[in-house]
């Protein structure tokens, strides 16, 4: 509680010293968020040039826009909003899909259907020891590339919650989507990649 | 009767530590095949924070900052005025009232001329003291303006 409250006169304190004319404390505000700007820029868009190009404009509005800044969330929490429309803004002229809006067969699959399709029975889901183990160790191996997978949304969302470890109303805010939109499409998300990830693990590969 | 597995939903919030009902933990404790995809949410969501954190290439900061207009500082002047214009209302006030002091000290105040002097000096040194500070504390703000 106490890291927030001076975290928040921290944010107060930078952005009185920017609208004052103090332009080098900007760069302060810029260390201190790109770590978030970058997670969502990378999530949302897959080119480079496009990424660095995004990335610039992101802290061009904060910097224009700084003085309509209310305080009515975390300074990074408002930064990360406007890297998030920045991307959508972008992806939607480039007509790109944001989300998929139909689940496809492998969403509402059962784990034992999955597992039927790939060739292992229904004892071999309840063998667990070893194949949990495996999971785990090649786990981290797949993740990833299955998480690139996923449409620009629930990757940003998947990365905000698990990995940055933002509040769902911290993540509402940044996406301005309702907090229950939110914890759907991260638990289909969830559901996305636990799914791929074993239909894609063969236990060849053991 | 077959139990009763435990749906997605439920199986990720366990996972997240967010269950209260007790029926799912104890259902957990009692099925290997809901225990198992418990494990696999776990793994997946410590696999998951250990990803590296993604990085530009490029120096964001000096990129952006190469783009900001150089404005000078605006200065504070409000306050620093503010006194100085407070200041001069009380000299003002006291030249006004001089003439009158006889006529104000004996019939308002029963005090001797010389303890209205000392008085009205200990005024002046206590506004003349008060503007030095507050002409300090700017000096000071524009030092740290003209470092930055």
């Amino acid at each position: 509680m106490k890291d927030i409250t001076e975290n928040h006169q921290q944010d107060q304190a930078l952005v009185k010293k920017v609208l004052s004319g103090n332009t080098h404390a900007f760069s302060l505000i810029i260390k201190n968020t790109e770590r978030l700007v970058a997670q969502i820029v990378f999530k949302m868009i897959s080119n480079d040039e496009d990424k660095k190009d995004i990335a610039q404009d992101v802290y061009l509005k904060a910097f224009r826009n700084l003085g309509t800044f209310k305080f009515q969330s975390k300074l990074s929490t408002w930064i990360g909003q406007i890297a998030y429309n920045t991307c959508v803004n972008h992806l939607e002229k480039k007509k790109l899909v944001l989300l998929d809006k139909f689940f496809t067969d492998s969403d509402t699959e059962t784990d034992e259907e999955l597992l039927e399709k790939s060739g292992q029975n229904k004892n071999e889901l309840i063998s667990n020891d070893t194949e949990e183990l495996v999971f785990h160790n090649e786990l981290a191996q797949v993740l990833k590339a299955e998480i690139d997978k996923l449409s620009p949304v629930y990757k940003t969302l998947i990365t905000l919650f698990h990995h940055e470890e933002l509040s769902h109303t911290e993540i509402a805010q940044i996406t301005e989507l309702p907090e229950g939109t939110i914890k759907n499409y991260l638990f289909r998300a969830r559901k996305i990649l636990k799914n791929n990830l074993l239909k894609n693990y063969k236990k060849e590969d053991l | 009767m077959t139990p009763r597995h435990l749906n997605d939903n439920e199986i990720q919030a366990y996972s997240l530590n967010t269950v209260t009902d007790t029926t799912i933990s104890k259902h957990i404790a009692e099925c290997k095949t809901c225990r198992l995809k418990v494990a696999q949410y776990k793994a997946m969501f410590s696999a998951m924070k250990e990803e590296p954190y993604p990085a530009f290439e490029f120096n964001l900061t000096n990129l952006v900052m190469a783009q900001l207009p150089v404005t000078k500082p605006s200065y504070s002047f409000g306050n620093f005025f503010m006194y100085l214009l407070l200041t001069m209302l009380v000299i003002i006030i006291s030249i006004l009232l001089y003439p009158i002091k006889d006529f104000f000290i004996a019939n308002i105040i029963n005090v001797t001329s010389s303890l209205l002097t000392i008085i009205s000096c200990a005024a002046l040194l206590l506004s003349g003291f008060f503007y030095v500070e507050m002409y300090k504390k700017f000096k000071a703000k524009i030092n740290i303006v003209h470092f930055s």
